[in-house]
Order: structure tokens, then C-alpha cells, then sequence
């Protein structure tokens, strides 16, 4: 556990009201949360030009399901459930 | 009251995890009278708001050959609130585990009592009904497997309060005046639940009248107070820049919780053995 903790040092702010403690703001010194990345101007630690070639790896395996599935190659593996059979409002 | 059990010669010593309610202090007694041994009690403190003033000595009185009493509040909360904090750990989405992590805490207790006591048994009130029983005896199991365990719930004929205030009478043990609390109540620094009393229709609202430490939402302050924790590696350490111990820092923090109606939680829960139970925190 105590590994995990390492970097938990901050600052919380709590708004305390009727029943609820709303989380308002929070701040660390190791936090990886950095405004001037956020934003949307800064090119230097994120490019977005790198984004399309994160997606096509992300969906890479999505990509290739379709593409069998237009080839018909998982045909027959799965039968539709004949939804009729079942009463509708 | 005949026992159901057989009585077990070898049990000489038995340390016993002592609340001082009816329950424990008919047990001391009865576990005198069913196994003749000695009774030790052990009470702990972990924040629980009540007279310990006068315990030592209704434990004497009921029967008792010595009496621990232990301030273990701050390693119920450095050792076992903020770890389980840490891990984010919270059952069923809801019960924050304000039982769960005491009992085990008493039950090492216990188990390091009965080493330095020689003892050979280890004993608690828990009916046979929840999961107490359980957190008690796994601790037990977990840390010294060769001490006896005696749950005299699970044995005797005592089957109301009628009947445990008849065999306290009957055997010495004083009994308060105090009104019956128609809720059972669990408290220690990290909580207080309820359960029983109206709260077995779990389609009844709880009854303002049964919170102790929190405001309702609807007669809290119309003005939000702001508070500012600081933590150093996962463990809180000042609220609005003033350095606290963790017992102050608690206390601090549920004054101010429970003045805004922070806290509650209502849960219809699983118990590990078996049965749902409809518990308010």
C-alpha cells in the first residue's frame, strides 16, 4: 500500500453543504496534470498529428473483426436469436 | 441455563473482548460457570463516546479475574482507517467498513493478551447471526490457531433480553438502568450504524431521531463551510493548514461533516453468512 502513496501529497478543497461534500479543488506537486498541456495550443509535448496513427493502432483489432466479417469469413459462427418469439409493449 | 455444549476441561483461561453492555457481562458469569475458568476482560477504546469510567469495575463485580482496558484509537486509524482509505476499499459501493476493520483490531488484542496470560481460550459476544462473528474469529485463526474459541451466542439457551437480564440478576452482574436502545448500535471513531428496530421494514425512512452525529441535510446551514486537507503521501496531516494528530484530525472533521449532514448512507447489505440485512450509517 505504502508504494502506492508515494506521490499522494497535495491539497484538497472540500465544499461542505446540506448533506454533501463537493470535491472544488485539488493541487500537488507531483501532479500530471499541467495546464499548458492541457490547452489546445502547445505542439511540443503533444503533437496532434500523432493522434491518427494512435487510433489506427487502438482500433486495430476492431478494423481487422470488421474486415472479416465483411469477407464473410465469420459467417454461420453466430445465429441471430429469433427476437419474435418474445412479446413487445 | 443448561448448556448445549461439552464443557471443555482443558479451557483454564479464557480472555474475554469485554463492551461492558448486558451481553458481555452476562457472559463473564456464564463462562465461569459452564467451562470454570478464569475470565479476563479486555475493552477497547477506539472512540466509541462512552463512560469507560467504571467498566474495570462492573468486570470485577460480574466476575471477572482482571480487566484490560486499551486506548487503541490512533492504530485503529494509522493502521487500519487509512490503509483501507489508501485502497480505495468500500463494500457493495456503500459500507465503508467502520465494523469491518475494528474488530479485527480487538480480536489482536486478544490474542496478544491471552499469550502474555497464558490463556487458552479466546471469547466474544457475537450472536451467530452476522458477520462479527466471523471478523472476530478468522483474526483469531489468523494469528494464533491454537487458542480455543468460545461464542457463547452460539451455545446457550438465552434467546431475548428478558432472559440476559434474568441470568444477570440471578448472578451479580449490575445492571444499568438505562433505557433499551430499540436500535443496535456499533460505534467507534470511524462510525456509528444502526440496525434493528424499525429499520427491519427497509421501506421505512429512518427516524431523525435515531442520527447522533449528523444534522439532516435539511437542518444544516444555509452556508457552505470550505475545508482544506492537506496529505503527505496518502495520509491527511492538517485541515486548513493547522497540523493534527489523527485522532484531532477525525474528530475535527466529523464535527464538521456531521454539522453539514455529511455521512449518511442507508444499505440493504449481504452479510457474509447468508442473510441481507438493512443497516443506516
Amino acid at each position: 500500500m505504502r508504494v502506492t502513496q508515494q506521490n499522494m501529497t497535495g491539497q484538497v478543497r472540500l465544499k461542505l453543504y446540506k448533506g454533501n461534500a463537493i470535491l472544488v479543488g485539488r493541487r500537488s506537486p507531483f501532479s500530471l496534470y499541467r495546464e499548458d498541456f492541457a490547452t489546445f495550443g502547445e505542439d511540443d509535448v503533444y503533437n496532434q498529428a500523432d493522434a491518427e496513427g494512435f487510433i489506427k493502432l487502438f482500433g486495430l483489432p476492431l478494423k481487422v473483426r470488421a474486415m472479416l466479417d465483411l469477407e464473410g469469413a465469420r459467417r454461420g459462427l453466430h445465429e441471430e436469436p429469433d427476437y419474435s418469439k418474445f412479446k413487445r409493449d | 441455563m443448561p448448556a448445549k455444549h461439552k464443557a471443555d476441561p482443558e479451557v483454564k483461561k479464557v480472555v474475554l473482548a469485554y463492551s461492558g453492555g448486558l451481553d458481555t457481562s452476562v457472559i463473564v458469569p456464564w463462562l465461569k460457570n459452564n467451562y470454570g475458568c478464569q475470565v479476563i476482560c479486555v475493552t477497547a477504546n477506539l472512540g466509541q463516546e462512552e463512560e469507560l469510567e467504571g467498566l474495570e469495575e462492573k468486570a470485577l463485580i460480574s466476575g471477572a479475574s482482571k480487566v484490560y482496558i486499551e486506548d487503541l484509537r490512533e492504530e485503529f486509524i494509522t493502521d487500519y482507517i487509512y490503509p483501507t482509505l489508501m485502497a480505495g476499499a468500500i463494500y457493495e459501493r456503500k459500507y465503508l467498513l467502520g465494523t469491518s476493520f475494528a474488530r479485527p483490531l480487538i480480536a489482536r488484542r486478544q490474542v496478544e493478551i491471552a499469550e502474555i496470560e497464558g490463556a487458552d481460550a479466546v471469547a466474544h459476544g457475537c450472536t451467530g447471526k452476522g458477520n462479527d462473528q466471523v471478523r472476530f474469529e478468522l483474526t483469531y485463526q489468523a494469528l494464533n490457531p491454537r487458542l480455543k474459541v468460545i461464542a457463547p451466542w452460539r451455545e446457550w439457551d438465552i434467546r431475548s433480553r428478558e432472559d440476559a437480564l434474568d441470568y444477570a440478576v440471578e448472578h451479580n452482574v449490575p445492571v444499568s438502568a438505562t433505557e433499551k436502545s430499540i436500535y443496535s448500535r456499533d460505534r467507534n471513531i470511524w462510525h456509528l450504524s444502526h440496525e434493528g428496530g424499525i429499520l427491519e421494514d427497509p421501506w421505512q425512512e429512518p427516524e431523525e431521531a435515531m442520527y447522533q452525529i449528523t444534522t439532516s441535510p435539511e437542518n444544516a446551514p444555509d452556508t457552505p463551510d470550505y475545508v482544506t486537507i492537506d496529505f503527505q503521501q496518502g495520509v491527511p496531516k492538517r485541515i486548513n493548514g493547522v497540523a493534527m494528530g489523527p485522532i484531532s484530525l477525525l474528530e475535527t472533521l466529523n464535527e464538521l461533516g456531521g454539522r453539514h449532514g455529511i455521512g449518511r448512507v442507508d444499505i440493504v447489505e449481504n452479510r457474509l453468512v447468508g442473510m441481507k440485512s438493512h443497516g443506516v450509517y
